[in-house]
Parts: C-alpha cells; structure tokens; sequence
C-alpha cells in the first residue's frame, strides 16, 4: 500500500508536466496576446515587436515552455506579465480562499447527500424517497447565478442576516466570525449542486447493492434494517460513492467560478479567469498547476480510501504492487 | 493429424457462432422487452420521458408553435406575464417569453444532451478499457485524464471559439472535452469493483470472451452510477453552457437558450422577476426530468432490479 | 486606523489571505463635519499597472490620477461646463510660445513625493524622458508604446533651471498639452527615488506619487486601497480612505450596494436605476463625457463600397429609439463622429435622421432590395449588448440581416487592433478624448493597423490635412470649424462611420456619500466627496 501511494504521489510530476504543457501551447492558441493590452491602442507594430522581442514572446515556443519548465522545476512560478505580482504571491492565497469555500461547500454536500441518499434508499419509490431526491435535485439544478442572488435577496436584503459579498467585511472587518458569516451564503450556493449529485448517487448505489443476494439472506436471517443498512449496504457502495464524492470535491477545488462571481469570493477560480482574459500565461500556468495538484491529491486519497475500504480492491493493488 | 475431427470443430464453432449470435440477439429483444416493462412500471419515469417528449417536440416545432418570432420586440420591456397579450410577459427586450422559451429549449437541449451523452460514451470506454484491462494501461489512462481535469474549460472554450467562431459547437466541443475525466473516473472506480466479483471469475473460467465478459457483465453492472451520474449532470451543463455564452464564448445574441436567459434577467431580480423565474424553472424541471428518466432507466437495465 | 489582515486564524490553522484588508474601526474621527469617511466604488474589471505611463484604462486612471500628478491635470470639479478644461498641477503655470512649439513649465516649489522625494524640473525631465527618450537608463519600451501618441510630437526636454522645464514640439500642436490628459498611457510623475529602489519592472507595485492620495494596499483583481495624503500641495482630500473593489457582476454590484457594503456603483443596471432611486439612492449624470459608441464600417467589405449602402445604414437606425428605450435615459443619441465633452461638438449635428423607408429605397437602388447579410464584431461590455441588438432589429427592417458576433474582450481587442478582414462589415467601439484631435486617431490614412486604430481602412487625405491644420490653430473657433467639417465629410461624403450614442456615465450613490462630482471623463475627483458616518 506505501508503495502505492508513493507510486502514484510520483506520477503528480509527469502529470504537472502534461497539464502545464497543455496549457501553455492552449495559452498560445488563443486569439490576442499579452502585448495586445501591453501596448496599447497607439502603438506602432515596431514597438510591439521590440516588446514581444523582450518578453521572450517571439522565441520559438518549446524555448520558452523550456524556460518556463526550469524555473518551475528551481520551485519559481515566475512573475505576471500583467500586474508585475509574483505568482506565487498570487495564487496561493486565492486557493487558500477557494480551498476554504470548497471545504465548506463539500461539507455540506457530503452531509446532506449522504443522508438524503440513504434516507431515499431505505423506502424506495416511497413518497419520502421521491420528495427527499426531487427537493435536493431542485436545488441542485437551479441556475447558480440565480440561486446564489435569491440568497442574497432574501439573506443580506430582506431579512439583514447576512453579508452578501466579500470574504470579510471592509470597514471595521475581519477575524474568524466575519469570514465564517461571509461563507454561509456562498456554501450554499457553491454545495447544492454536489449535494444533489451525491444524493442521488448514493441512492442509486445503495438500491443496486440492497437488490444483491447476500442482502436478502441477510434480511432472511432477520438483521434489523439499520443494520443492514450500516453494515452490509453502506461498506459496498462505498466505493462508487467515495469516487463521487471526492469528484466533487475536485470540481469545488478547482474555483467555483460562478458562485465566486456573484459573491465576488476572491477564489483561484476567478483568478483564473482574470489571468485568462489577460492572457497573463505565467498566472494562468500557475494557477492551472496548482489546481491540477489539488486534483490529483483529492483523486488520490480516494483511490486509497477505496483500496483501504474495499477488500476486493485491496487484494487487487496489493497482488499489483507486487 | 487427420482431417475429419478439424473440420468437424471447425464447423461446430461456425454452428455455434451463428447460433450465439441469434441468442444474442434473442436475449437483446428478451432484455429490452422486459428493460421497458421494469420502465413502465415506475410511474414517475414514465411521466417524465412523456414530459421531455413534449419538450423535446415544442423546441422542434417552435418555429410553428411560437406566437411571436423570438428575436423581435412586440411589448413593453419587462412586461409583467399578461401584458400586451403575452403569456408569459416580455423579457428586457420587449421579446416574447413564451416564444424565447419554446426557441430556447432547442439549444439548451442541445447543449445539455449532446456534450453528456459524447462524454459518457467516450467515458465509458476509457474507463472500461483502464479499469478492466488495470495494470501500466490504467495509470496511464488516468494519469492522462488527471491532466485534463485540471484543464481551465474557460481556456479551452476561448480557444476552440477564436478556431472555429464562438457558437454552439464550440460550447458543445469544450464541455464534452470538461466532462470525460469527470464520468471516466467513476466508470473505472466501478469496473474495478465489478472485476473481482466471483461471476466475473466464473464466466472466465467458462471460457467467455473478454468483449462477452465486458458487454455482459461489467458494462450492465456498471451502468446504474453512470446513468445517475450522466442525467444529473445534463441540467448543470445547460447552465454552464449559459456561462461561457455570457463570456461571448457561445450563443450568439439574439439567440437565447434557457441559461443565457437567467443570466441575462438576474440584473433585474426585483423588477421583472419573471424573466429569471420562467426559465430558471424550465431548468429545473427538464433537470428533473432527466434524472427521473436516469432512474427509470437505472432501474429497468438493472436485472436485479427488474426481478423486484 | 488600518489594519492590514495577513492571517486570520479560522477552525485552526487555515489561513486566510486574499481578503486581507480590513480597515479597523475608524478611530480617527475628524472634527469637521463635512469630511473623512471611506468611499467604496465596485469597479466592474480589473486595473491595470500602478506605474502611470505603463498605465491603460479609465479605471486604472481613477486611481493613477488619485496617487501621481502631471503637469497639468483636467479640472473635473466643475459638471456644468461643456467640456473639461486644463488646470495647474505639479506646474503652477504654463505658457506656449508665438509659433505655438516651446511649452514652458512654472513648476511648483517645496513639492515633495510621498516618500520625500522633492519634486524639481530635474525630476520631471527625468519622467519625460522615461518614455520619450530611448538614451535615458529609465527608459521604458512599454511606457513609449502607450504615450506614442504623446510623445511623438516631443522634439525635446530641457531643466531650463531648478523649477523650469520646457519642451519643445516638433510641430505647433495647441491640443498636445491636454492630449497628455487621457488614460491609455499617462504622462504624471513617479518617484526617481522608489524607481532606484524597486527597478523599473516592481515601481508599478510601489506607486509613489505626489498626488492627494498615497497608495496603501493592492490585491489583485479583489481591491485597491488608497489613503489621504495629509502633506498634499493643494487643497486636500476630504475622504480618509478611498477603495475600489472589483465586483464584475452587475447584479453582486447593486446586491452590495444594497447592503451598504458599498457606497459607489458604476454601470448600473439601467433597468434598475428607477428602483434604486425611489430607495434613495443618489443618481449622477454627467451629458459631456467625451467619448462616443459607434460602429465602424469596414471600407474593404464588398457590399459596403457602394457608399449608398453605408448612408442607408445610418439612415436605418433608430439613435433616439437606443437612447429612450436601451439607455432609459443614460445616454443620447449620437450623429457624428466628434463627441460631446470637446469644444469642436455640434449638438445639433443629425445628417442621418431615423428614415427606414429612405434606407430602403437607398439599398434597393444599390441593388440590395433582396437582402443583404452583413457580419457586425461586438464585445462583450456588460451591458448584454443592448445597443447591437437593437441595430440589428432596426436594420433588419429595411432588408439587412446583421449578424452580431459576441467575442471575449482581449479576442475582440486583438482582433480590433489587427482591422477588419473583408468578411467583417462592421465592429464597435466606445472611446473619445477630452479634445476633438481624437477623431484623427480613428480616421487618419497613416493610423491602419497595424500601426493605428482606423480598423475600417478609411482614408481620405483631405480630412487627414484638416486635421493637420487644426491642431496648428490657436483659435478654439477656428479650430472647431476645421474639425466640423472633417466631420462633415466623414459621415456625408465617405460614410465611414454609424455613430450610435454618447453614454451619461450614471453613477449611483449611497445616500451618506456627499459632494461627489461626476466630471466631464470617465474618472473623477475624488478629493471632493466625504461620506458622513
């Protein structure tokens, strides 16, 4: 099992290699460059090849991604083009907050989706079960930047309960109780969608398994609901369940644009998004990389997890590793 | 080596061959038909397949059934539902809800329907082939999706736009290109998981053919999580579809879809609530259609399920 | 008192950056009435670099012009007047020679930058020639790029003494001074001293300036936070602190507004404006903006060099229908090329009044009374394209299908600066200066991309030499008769333009904000509001 998680925490470097890669000739294939807003609207097309010249932008492309690679590989992200700030210095503190926001977010999503699934699954085609999936669905489809301005009408506008923008108030803010009452609304907004997911996930899962022989004979035998239901159902699914499950919590690590918008949440996914619209690449390759991280972390504890929890895949890595 | 018993094994494999196949095909008919009575029999699915027939119809025949063309202004801007003979109210341009909605399912339809179902095709086959065949193959076809999960779908739009024009197929080609990784994993967590069921053993030491194993086994037991997963995932993706419009990466105005259509009315929540409100609830219903269908359909190619 | 909120310890050990500003409870409360107080403005994207001749944007200049002096700036304080006008800055007084070619600085004496540095003609020589001087060490490839259009009529600099600086031209141009007063590239002075200290790439995250306000804290794309500069040369500031938070959405924007977690918002929603009034919010208007929203033909488009065919366009258009139904009152209709908010503007110019059936009649005799499909690049503004779509309705009355094609905004900038291709008819853009010359920007034969903005190929040496004439004519009236009738030909003769409308730049105000000005530019003075507690 060490060796596993070793081989796959070694595996990250190729796959920051191929992500960077990928991102760096897409960064390039994108219409407008970095020189379009370097430049200005006056300049002439003289200027504007000194200035490619001295970015290094008219180097053949494998030299600059070469450049790129050996500063990253001496542990330096390099520095914007369009706002001169460090990378680094950049992004870090925008996944911190985005990290922040997805924690809470999947926290929630788990809860909720865990309890609504098996709740649904344990009366099936019930009316418990249909409104339970139907409610979480519900809200798990509405549009975020609609759900996310009812909140705010309702939470911050109505009823004055809530912030509804920011991480910490402006004047006079700050501390851990302005940044947890800045994150209710945006947890909402950014976990209805998993949670619905995860719901019905785990719902479908727990069925499939309920429906399998050994449930029945344990059912015969005259195991108590809950029981089956703790013991037999639940340790089953769990591998469909945690692979969802950490999905999620992927795609929320990753920025939640739209919800990070509407609540102007400083996340690495609208800084992303502002470095792409800046065509700003050593942001952009930054903030993609440490996404990518994120990714396969999150992918890889889940891979443990099932190994760990399912006998019948542990045995399999166990006879791989071999 | 004399030659009666080649030929006698070689014709019986040919005999057995053609008879596998009508089998095969005898047991696909045996399984639809019963696949559709499982179906049937689950009411909420049905009413929702009927449901998103009719959606499905009104966008198609929306050139004929809309009352007003979508793009021009016949009311006042914001028009509450009711005014100046509209159903269901003007948006902010002073366009027909009514007809915008029956126009707009067609490309929100589209894009929710067309990138899931590419995506989990292709999904489903990278991840039958990694989880099955495991090994070297399976870390490097993960390994490989592990990079493009991490792939900015804003990038990706942005470029495919600036290649092919902003439109339809460019949403359609970077929100299928978003979702593979995300359906690939789950399909190969499950096909792991199938593999090492002792029937998986059985049927091999029974001789079956790895396709026969896959198609027959694996794929069916693998399916009831991807469908779930797949339907859930068309509503989101009429949503992000609106995003990337709204970045001019997409639908070009005066089009519209149903995303588009919230985005562009939520400046104007407490005015003309019914701008957001109309489509946003078409989302969430057709949302919920599909998921409902996803179950129906869950339950009916599930042999477990359909012996309940 | 500021407080600068590095880490914040939340359940443990997460730390929480990004939103590190918080200012504490503003203990410094001022004995004045009406003064002090923290003005928060939602800017809708993101600011350029803190290094003004490396600077392009009017948001940017809003802070820039806050932090650095120039020369001289524009006087924004003074809303009635039809355009803005020049005042002394960091020069006290100023005067042009007979030929109209040596401009002579009276500099301001005891002026010191916010880190000490005094400010004398040797500095301000030194930042001129940090973007017109290839042979100075701080000379800047970037900041020449932005100010081209600025410095190339910079013949030379001189220290004529300690508080004298001169520059001479290298023709007579009476609009340069005030050309120098727009936001893409800006010619105010940072400090030599911080330059030593940062280098020319980091000066733009350490502005030093010697303006009414001093530099505080940046995170990017989340907030700029600038502070009164007590020791400033003039009158002083009333705000204590002034912060521009970035809030793309337009709906987050009137959300915060409405929960008093702002107190400034810019591109309201129009539809909303009513609402927000009646809740009593503020509403300022500002008719002189100088700048004016137009579509550019493509001169190179084959359908579109029967000049028939460009007039029925503008005849098609409906400009007073943009401005009552689409800009609810924000903005006027627009006839011509020369915007408001410059001395050579015509109110009263309308060659093209809305005449769809003359448009038709016009199209038919061109040969296109079966139709025509024109491709018209738009951007993405915010604004859900409002205008285009109401072009594209109107022109679909007489016959022509527009086809809108939305792009990202550095897509569409890339694509704007390199000029139409022939299957482009039209694109549009939204821009002007405080003096008319800035229509030669977007005319002139010599400014085709890739060395200009005149995307739509139009030339005519004619107005070109009217233009050149202007600039060299002291005489405002005289002038304005030259720019008028480049105008004239423009959109009579050549048709190169459908000028749509003028925007009034609606700002909305929380009800404590007081004595906020929205001046004739698209950035304003904010040493002049304070917001009561």
């Amino acid at each position: 099992m060490t060796r596993f998680i070793v081989m796959r925490l070694l595996t990250i470097v190729p796959i920051m290699f191929g992500v960077s890669f990928f991102v760096f000739i897409l960064a390039h294939l994108a219409p407008g460059d970095v020189t379009t807003t370097l430049t200005g609207p006056y300049a002439t097309e003289e200027t504007r090849e000194q200035i490619r010249e001295s970015l290094g932008l008219n180097e053949p492309l494998p030299v600059q991604y070469g450049k790129w690679l050996s500063h990253i590989l001496q542990g330096e992200f390099g520095k914007s083009i369009a706002n001169r700030r460090m990378v680094a210095e950049l992004i870090f503190p925008k996944f911190a907050n985005s990290a922040i926001l997805a924690l809470t977010s999947a926290a929630m999503a788990y809860v909720i989706g865990l309890f609504a699934g098996i709740f649904a699954a344990s009366r099936p085609y019930g009316y418990f079960d249909r409104f339970t999936i139907a409610g979480t669905l519900m809200f798990g489809s509405i549009p975020p930047y609609w759900f996310g301005l009812l909140l705010v009408l309702l939470f911050s506008l109505t009823w004055r309960w809530l912030p509804a923008t920011g991480m910490t108030k402006i004047v006079g803010g700050g501390g851990p109780i302005d940044v947890i009452l800045h994150l209710i609304l945006p947890t909402i907004a950014a976990g209805a969608a998993p949670a619905a997911i995860i719901a019905r996930t785990v719902r479908a899962t727990m069925l499939e398994i309920l429906s399998q022989n050994y449930i029945k004979v344990a059912r015969a035998k005259g195991i108590r609901r809950g029981v089956i239901l703790r013991k037999h159902a639940l340790r089953n699914a769990l591998p469909p369940i945690a692979t969802i499950c950490g999905l999620q919590l992927g795609y929320l690590l990753g920025g939640v644009l739209f919800v990070e918008v509407i609540f102007a949440w400083p996340g690495i996914g609208y800084q992303l998004w502002q470095a792409i619209q800046a065509r700003d690449i050593p942001t952009i390759q930054g903030a993609s990389l440490i996404i990518a991280v994120a990714f396969v972390l999150v992918n890889l504890a889940v891979d443990v997890f099932n190994a760990y929890t399912d006998p019948k895949i542990r045995i399999s890595e166990g006879v791989r590793s071999r | 080596m004399t030659d009666a018993p080649s030929l006698h094994g070689e014709s019986l494999r040919q005999r057995s061959a053609a008879e596998l196949r009508r089998e095969n095909l005898h047991i696909m008919w045996r399984t639809l038909t019963l696949a559709w009575h499982a179906y049937a029999k689950d009411k909420a699915a049905v009413g929702a397949l009927i449901f998103l027939v009719i959606v499905v119809l009104i966008a198609i025949l929306a050139p004929w059934i809309s009352p007003h063309d979508p793009t021009e202004a016949v009311g006042t801007r914001g028009g509450l539902p009711g005014t100046d003979g509209l159903v269901l109210g003007g948006d902010m341009d002073g366009r027909d809800m009514l007809s915008r909605l029956f126009w707009g399912g067609r490309v929100s339809l589209l894009i929710g329907v067309v990138p899931t179902v590419a995506a989990t095709a292709i999904a489903v086959v990278l991840g039958l082939f990694a989880g099955y065949v495991g090994g070297w193959v399976d870390q490097v076809v993960m390994r490989v999706l592990d990079v493009f999960f991490a792939f900015p779908l804003v990038l990706l739009a942005i470029v495919i736009a600036g290649i092919l024009d902003p439109g339809v197929a460019t949403l359609i080609l970077s929100i299928t290109v978003a979702l593979v990784p995300y359906i690939s994993r789950l399909v190969r967590t499950t096909t792991v998981s199938v593999k090492q069921e002792p029937y998986i053993e059985a049927a091999r030491a029974g001789g079956a053919t790895t396709p026969t194993i896959l198609a027959r086994y694996v794929l069916p037991n693998m399916l009831a999580p991807v469908i779930v997963y797949s339907t859930t995932l068309i509503g989101l993706m009429m949503v992000v579809g609106s995003g990337l419009s709204f970045l001019g990466l997409g639908i070009q105005p005066p089009d519209a879809d149903w995303g588009t259509m919230v985005s562009d009315g939520r400046a104007v929540l407490k005015k003309a609530p019914h701008a957001t409100a109309f489509p946003g609830f078409v989302i969430v219903i057709v949302s919920l259609a599909f998921s409902f269908v996803g179950d129906g359909l869950r339950d009916a190619l599930d042999p477990r399920a359909r012996v309940r | 008192m500021f407080r600068s909120l590095r880490t914040v310890a939340l359940a443990g050990a997460v730390t929480v950056a990004g939103a590190s500003l918080a200012l504490g409870a503003l203990d410094t409360k001022s004995a004045k009435a009406e003064q002090g107080g923290t003005l928060i403005w939602s800017i809708p994207a993101a600011m350029s670099l803190f290094d003004p001749p490396q600077s392009c944007g009017w948001l940017t200049k809003n802070a820039t012009h806050m932090i650095f002096d120039g020369l001289v700036e524009l006087e924004l304080g003074k809303p009635e007047k039809g355009w803005a006008t020049l005042r002394p800055a960091l020069a006290e007084s100023w005067t042009v020679s007979e030929d109209g070619m040596t401009y002579t600085f009276n500099l301001r004496k005891g002026v010191k930058f916010h880190d000490g540095t005094p400010f004398n003609a040797e500095v301000a020589k030194w930042n001129y020639d940090r973007f017109s001087n290839p042979d100075a060490p701080q000379y800047n490839e970037v900041a020449n790029a932005y100010l081209n259009f600025y410095a190339r009529w910079i013949a030379s600099t001189r220290v004529v003494d300690e508080h004298t600086f001169e520059i001479v031209l290298t023709q007579p141009h009476y609009e340069w001074l005030q050309i120098g007063q727009s936001s893409c590239g800006q010619p105010e002075m940072i400090s030599p001293t911080a330059w030593e200290i940062h280098g020319d790439q980091d000066i733009a995250l350490h502005p030093v300036g010697t303006g009414p306000f001093k530099f505080v804290e940046r995170e990017i794309d989340v907030m700029v936070v600038l502070e009164r500069n007590d020791d400033y040369y003039g009158e002083p500031a009333k705000l204590d602190y002034m912060v521009y938070r970035q809030i793309t959405d337009p709906a987050t924007r009137i959300a915060a507004l409405r929960a008093g977690e702002i107190n400034m918002v810019t591109e309201p929603t129009w539809d909303e404006i009513e609402n927000l009034v009646d809740e009593g919010f503020q509403l300022l208007l500002q008719p002189n903006v100088p700048s004016v929203w137009y579509a550019a033909f493509n001169m190179q488009h084959p359908a579109l060099q029967d000049v028939r065919v460009r007039k029925a366009i503008n005849m098609a258009i409906d400009r007073e229908g943009v401005a009552r139904e689409v800009l609810r009152g924000t903005g006027k209709a627009e006839h011509g090329m020369l915007s408001a908010g410059t001395f050579a503007y015509d109110p009263d110019y309308n060659p093209y009044p809305y005449d769809p059936e003359g448009a038709k009649a016009l199209l038919e005799e061109a040969g296109y009374g079966d139709g025509l499909e024109l491709t018209f690049e738009i951007f993405d503004y915010g604004w859900n394209e409002a205008w285009e779509k109401w072009m594209q309705r109107d022109l679909k009355k007489v016959g022509i299908d527009l086809k809108l094609n939305k792009l990202e905004w550095m897509t569409y900038l890339g694509k704007w600066l390199q000029g139409m291709p022939e299957t482009v008819a039209m694109n549009s853009m939204g821009w002007g200066w405080s003096v008319p010359y800035w229509t030669a920007h977007a005319t002139r034969c010599d400014h085709h991309p890739p060395n200009g903005i005149n995307g739509g190929w139009y030339c005519n040496e004619a107005v070109d030499a009217l233009y050149q004439q202007a600039i060299q004519t002291k005489d405002q009236a005289e002038a304005t008769k030259l720019y008028r009738e480049a105008n004239r030909i423009i959109m009579e003769e050549d048709v190169a333009f459908v000028p749509v409308f003028s925007y009034h730049n609606p700002i909305i105000l929380a009800p404590n904000v007081k004595g906020f000005v929205n001046g004739q530019e698209n950035w304003y003075d904010y040493t002049l509001p304070w917001v009561e507690e």
